[in-house]
């Protein structure tokens, strides 16, 4: 487990009934997970006719639009920064913009693809994003080296807090934040390690949520915090050597289960032998260290000071 | 979802059957077989409008105009019924079988209070309000509009005389498409994708209309700028035949009559009925952490309040309570226009403690 699950699984219900997609989701802040569906229950009046759905945080679908004709539906949806709405992919029938709100599909655009503000397009393909300036996509970063869990059959951009950054999430599981216009991964990646069939990040509420689809293809929802659940705590180092007198620093660097770092966790410092500690209690900082310094006694002593860190979360 | 804040004091009352034996004139003779005891039934729906025409009880009655089978001869009779508008009581009914007879299509109100009326003749008349008379000189083609007919199978039509303007949905539009036209030229100004299948347009106040979906999402819709001003429902049942909807600007509420099956002895269950237009929540999330509380690092605790076509409510009362040993910053909040009302939980240990929470209107 790499970042925190806040919440869930919450199993996805259409009047009671588990709801089954038909097409593809996306989390819009202030409207809820968008998700195209279909009707179960074959009825004269729904037909098997796709919908469109709002789910709401805790799993419960309500339906906005429903449309018996066949192409109704999107196979494919991506942010879209320029309109702060979807562009949507229909099968045969082409690419649109869309707008999430009434579920109805607008202009025809280029392509299905995250829009970034300036007009040009991201994608990833196999462990490459790609950026499409108006001549064609050109590979622009490898990071299959960083998302070593596999190949993920779908990738989700999502807009983050920073203007310049967005998040890719996986469907192995795995989450990186890129920065756009330095054109490089932006911090060390994360994840949820557990297959999914789309993850978002929510501006409004700074936390990850997942959608998941189980073997019956009914579909639950997972809240997950957006700062890495702790899973390793380094052994103290010493990075000043103790001398007589001095205080010197000592740190331990506290990681979550992919590496990364977790910050803003308290660390208590624990001392055995001769020798004090100017603070027993430190925070981890945003490279997930926490310091403290040891001040080593005027005489040197017969047996080495014997240090341990520990962490409460 | 819209809360109902009236219902009509009466359904269509029917004419009971006086007794004697059919002739071989008259048809429909099932609707006096016993059970039934009436003349006639609603065959469909034709009109729902306001009008200004005074009753023993106000100044406004509501209309129903609708085609009815009956037994005496031709087999069908076309029939403005009038209700008070403030009681929902039944005035009184006029026969009006020579507006086109059979051949009436659908009547829709504008903006401006007039009534236009589609008949199957494909002409688009203006109507008297008061005596459903044709009104000269304002009859228009039917595919004015970007020279595609209006939607024949149910048409959707809003017109605004005052700023130019037709609101319709042709046969060019999508389904969940309306189109807004130059009246006058028929040129088209701009699609608006709407939230279902589109099945009445209503004209509210100022460039603004309801957009109503045939399983009752209702859409607002400002038609002048395109911009989509919410999205709510109507509790409208799908095991229903059909249904009328205009809006009310005197007492600001979306009426909707629905064509419901009658009762066994044969009487009319038809009935008007009144929503308001601001959208209840049916239903609120259980608390969610948004971060992992820790001692000292208070974490944030959301609750979303959703309405029946998943649209946020704001303004919801929502009281939190929290098991020890956490401990709430506050314990009330409300939502905002996103539906989320967030608290803060400080909890004494990581994964203890428990929220719950509960909300009023």
């Amino acid at each position: 487990m790499a970042l925190d699950l806040l919440a869930g699984p919450f199993p996805l219900l259409l009047e009671g009934k588990p709801a089954k997609r038909h097409g593809d989701a996306f989390w819009v802040d202030g409207l809820g997970l968008a998700l195209f569906g279909t009707w179960q229950d074959n009825s004269s009046y729904h037909g098997q006719g796709a919908w469109y759905g709002i789910v709401q945080p805790d799993g419960a679908v309500r339906v906005r639009n429903e449309n018996p004709a066949g192409t109704y539906y999107a196979d494919h949806l991506m942010w879209d920064c320029m309109r702060d709405d979807l562009i949507g992919h229909r099968p045969t029938v082409g690419m649109f913009e869309f707008r999430a709100l009434t579920g109805s599909f607008l202009s025809p655009v280029a392509m299905a693809e995250f829009r970034l503000r300036d007009g040009s397009f991201l994608r990833y393909v196999t462990g490459t994003i790609e950026r499409d300036q108006g001549a064609g996509f050109v590979s622009e970063t490898a990071i299959f080296g960083i998302l070593d869990d596999g190949y993920s059959d779908k990738a989700v951009f999502c807009p983050s807090r920073h203007a310049d950054q967005v998040w890719l999430g996986l469907s192995g599981g795995r989450i990186v934040l890129y920065d756009t216009a330095a054109r490089a991964v932006a911090a060390p990646p994360t994840g949820i390690a557990m297959p999914n069939v789309g993850i978002w990040y929510s501006r409004a509420y700074d936390a990850f949520v997942s959608l998941h689809e189980k073997p019956d293809l009914s579909l639950e929802l997972r809240w997950w915090s957006n700062a890495a659940r702790p899973a390793a705590l380094s052994a103290p180092e010493f990075v000043d050597p103790p001398r007589a007198g001095w205080a010197g620093r000592v740190r331990a660097r506290l990681t979550g289960s992919y590496g990364e770092p977790c910050a803003g966790h308290t660390v208590a410092w624990i001392l055995t032998g001769d020798g004090a500690l100017l603070d027993s209690r430190t925070d981890t900082d945003a490279d997930g260290y926490a310091w403290t310094r040891y001040v080593a006694p005027m005489a040197v002593p017969g047996t080495a000071p014997q240090l341990a860190a520990q962490v409460e979360f | 979802m819209f809360p109902q804040v009236f219902t009509a004091a009466d359904t269509l009352p029917y004419r009971l059957w006086e007794g004697e034996s059919p002739s071989i004139l008259d048809s429909n003779e099932y609707l006096i077989t016993p059970p039934r005891v009436y003349q006639e039934e609603v065959f469909f729906l034709q009109a729902l409008a306001v009008v200004e025409r005074p009753n023993p009880w106000s100044r406004y009655s509501l209309l129903v105009f609708s085609a009815q089978n009956q037994v005496r001869g031709p087999g069908w009779n076309f029939t403005a019924w009038w209700f008070d508008a403030y009681t929902g009581r039944y005035v009184d009914r006029g026969d009006f079988s020579n507006l086109g007879g059979a051949l009436t299509d659908t009547m829709n109100q504008a903006a401006d209070g007039l009534i236009w009326h589609y008949d199957a003749w494909y002409r688009v008349r203006a109507l008297d309000p008061l005596t459903l008379a044709p009104i000269p000189g304002l009859e228009i083609p039917h595919d004015r509009f970007g020279g595609s007919p209006l939607n024949q199978q149910k048409p959707c039509f809003v017109f605004d005389r005052q700023r130019n303007r037709a609101v319709v949905q042709t046969a060019a539009e999508g389904n969940d498409q309306i189109g807004v036209y130059d009246f006058t030229t028929g040129a088209l100004i701009r699609r608006i994708g709407v939230a279902g299948h589109v099945h009445a347009i209503a004209a509210e106040d100022a460039t603004r209309v309801f957009v109503v979906s045939r399983t009752g999402i209702v859409t607002l819709v400002d038609y002048e700028s395109g911009a989509i001003l919410g999205v709510s429902q109507l509790p409208i049942a799908p095991d229903i035949f059909d249904f009328l909807v205009t809006w009310d600007r005197n007492l600001r509420r979306l009426l909707t009559v629905v064509h419901t099956p009658d009762a066994v002895d044969g009487a009319c269950t038809t009935r008007i009925r009144g929503y308001a237009p601001r959208p209840q929540a049916v239903g609120i999330t259980p608390p969610l952490p948004l971060a992992v509380a820790r001692p000292g690092r208070p974490a944030p605790v959301l609750v979303h309040a959703y309405g029946g076509a998943g649209e946020p409510i704001g303004g919801l009362h929502v009281a939190f309570d929290a098991a020890v040993p956490g401990r709430l910053l506050s314990r009330t909040a409300q939502t905002s226009a996103s539906g989320d009302a967030i608290v803060q939980l400080d909890a004494d240990a990581a994964g203890l403690s428990t929220v719950s929470a509960s909300a009023t209107p």
